[in-house]
């Protein structure tokens, strides 16, 4: 579990990116962490595995206060794939790029193919094995970047806007590997934008806006009170907002969902 | 790091601020002629200690200072090479090691100073008027205009590699060396990829049309400047006169 009791930070210019932030994120748990560009989206999951320590309160890693521990120790547990590929990628090859990690965690050489085995399949990235990950795409960049963090896999896994400036096909890719990770009861933490894809993939979600949290809960909670996502600079979901104008009494999350509800209405009709 | 921070300018009204940037160019100059001419410890250390209340009266006492800490590691350095000479016999006096780290450490500051007090637009404009081809001036002033945006880059690829357990911060000179090339690449290929993207976008936006340039802004030269300048000079000029010719009071051992 990692808890933040009433964080503030403050940047060295004196910024405040964090006002009074409580959070819980327990074991199994899948949470959107969504609000605006500038809210503090980034600066909070920097806390998760004490690249930045709070200015005021304190954040624990199952009880482990991050002031007490190095960034090294915490993200063994706390693996966070930050937004920018361009600024990870460095090795000669795919294969050296997701090795780096483990060797700094000291896997085994054997434990460590079996990882780049397992993690290149998953990201679809087996014939780049050998190739220079600076000589791919930007889609292709980011699952490499990705899959050096999930080749160790981090108790926590926490990522910064991964849909940013991806297609619908490595949307639904990441989809499926969320399912996954939902099957094996592992904790994702997600940055984004996209309040879509958070309902989609079923997240919870935590509002955040100038550093405060607004709001968190299901998604379905959240996301369904448009007063509540303007105030974060959001809109709610094309399907929720639609059904919510035709008066429908309660929100309208899946397609699957609308096409019952349409069906029935015009059955009656 | 550190350093960075005092070489990148910050915003102010004080006086300094407000002098034309070829006078606080000439200044600065001034600082490292006048360091380059000397190599005894008590003439450097007054250099030094005179750049004191210019940082203070700029109002970047702190950020001069953190430029200083930052580059203490160098002037080390300096000062142990200077040392094993004299062991080795080059005959300088046991003084000349601090001397030759104290002017490093001038002139350092000195650059510190100046970039810390002046714009970057404000560079460009004195470059730019004083009859360097634009070009030249162009490509300085972006690479000093962009040394913010580096130093915050090399932040957050620092983040990305630590969450990767990189550690950055223990083992030994050769070990840090190494492990700050995940951090090395990065950077460069980063930085490459972005002055390719903005030279496009500059090609896009009419750079290199051919037609003389227009400029908004135009640098004024005040009375205050004229008043400073000639003060500078004045005592640049007498520091020159005095080395040539006043003996030098070597410190003689025996
Ligand atoms: N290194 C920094 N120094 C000062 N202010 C910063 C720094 N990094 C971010 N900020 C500021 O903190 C606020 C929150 O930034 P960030 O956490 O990156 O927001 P988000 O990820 O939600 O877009 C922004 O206003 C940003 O300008
Ligand atoms: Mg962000």
């Amino acid at each position: 579990m990692i808890v933040l009791e009433e964080v503030d930070y403050v940047y060295p210019n004196g910024f405040q990116a964090l006002r009074g932030v409580s959070l819980t994120i327990r074991e199994g748990a899948f949470l959107a962490i969504m609000g605006r560009s500038g809210a503090g989206k980034t600066t909070l999951i920097k806390h998760l595995n004490g690249l930045l320590k709070p200015s005021r309160g304190r954040v624990t890693v199952d009880g482990v206060d991050t002031r007490k521990a190095t960034v090294a120790q915490l993200s063994r547990k706390v693996g966070i794939v930050f937004q920018n590929p361009d600024h990870q990628l460095f090795a000669e090859t795919v294969e050296e790029e997701i090795a780096f990690p483990l060797k700094n965690f000291g896997f085994t050489p054997s434990e460590m193919r079996e990882r780049i085995d397992w993690v290149l399949k998953l990201f679809n990235l087996e014939r780049y094995r050998h190739h220079s990950p600076l000589s791919l795409s930007g889609g292709e960049k980011k699952r490499v970047a990705m899959a050096s963090i999930v080749a160790w896999k981090p108790k926590y896994l926490v990522l910064d806007e991964p849909t940013l400036g991806q297609d619908r096909e490595n949307k639904l890719k990441l989809r499926k590997l969320f399912q996954e990770f939902r099957r094996e009861n592992r904790t994702v933490v997600m940055v984004t934008h996209d309040v879509e894809f958070a309902a989609e993939c079923g997240f919870d979600v935590a509002l955040l806006a100038d550093g405060k949290i607004l709001a968190s809960g299901s998604a379905r909670e959240v996301l369904s009170k448009p007063k509540l996502l303007e105030e974060a600079s959001l809109t709610a979901p094309q399907l929720v907002e639609l059904f919510l104008k035709l008066g429908s009494p309660k929100p309208v999350f899946t397609v699957e969902e609308a096409e019952r509800l349409i069906l029935n209405l015009a059955g009656r009709g | 790091m550190m350093a960075c921070k005092g070489f990148i300018f910050k915003k102010g009204e004080t006086s300094l601020h407000r002098l034309d940037p070829r006078v606080k160019f000439l200044i600065s100059l001034s600082f490292v002629v006048c360091s380059l001419l000397y190599e005894e410890l008590l003439v450097l250390a007054i250099l030094a200690l005179a750049m004191v209340p210019l940082a203070l009266k700029g109002g970047v006492f702190r950020e001069w200072l953190s430029a200083l800490k930052g580059l203490s590691f160098l002037a080390l350095l300096i000062f142990a090479i200077n040392l094993a000479f004299i062991f080795f016999g080059s005959g300088k006096p046991w003084d000349f090691p601090v001397a030759m780290a104290l002017r490093f450490i001038v002139v350092v500051s000195a650059f510190s100073l100046f970039f810390l007090v002046t714009s970057p637009d404000e560079f460009g404009l004195a470059l730019q008027q004083s009859r360097i081809p634009f070009d030249v001036v162009f490509a300085l002033t972006m690479a000093f205009r962009f040394v913010p945006v580096l130093a915050l880059e090399v932040q957050s690829i620092a983040d990305a590699q630590r969450s990767k357990g990189l550690e950055l911060d223990s083992g030994n000179f050769l070990m840090r060396v190494k492990r700050r090339i995940p951090l090395l690449i990065p950077l460069i290929v980063s930085s490459v990829k972005r002055s390719l993207e903005i030279a496009e976008a500059m090609e896009a936006r009419g750079y290199g049309s051919g037609r003389p340039r227009t400029s908004m802004y135009k640098l004024n030269f005040k009375r205050v400047d004229l008043a400073v300048t000639l003060l500078t000079l004045t005592l640049l000029t007498l520091t020159v006169l005095l080395r040539l010719y006043l003996p030098t009071p070597a410190f003689k051992p025996f």
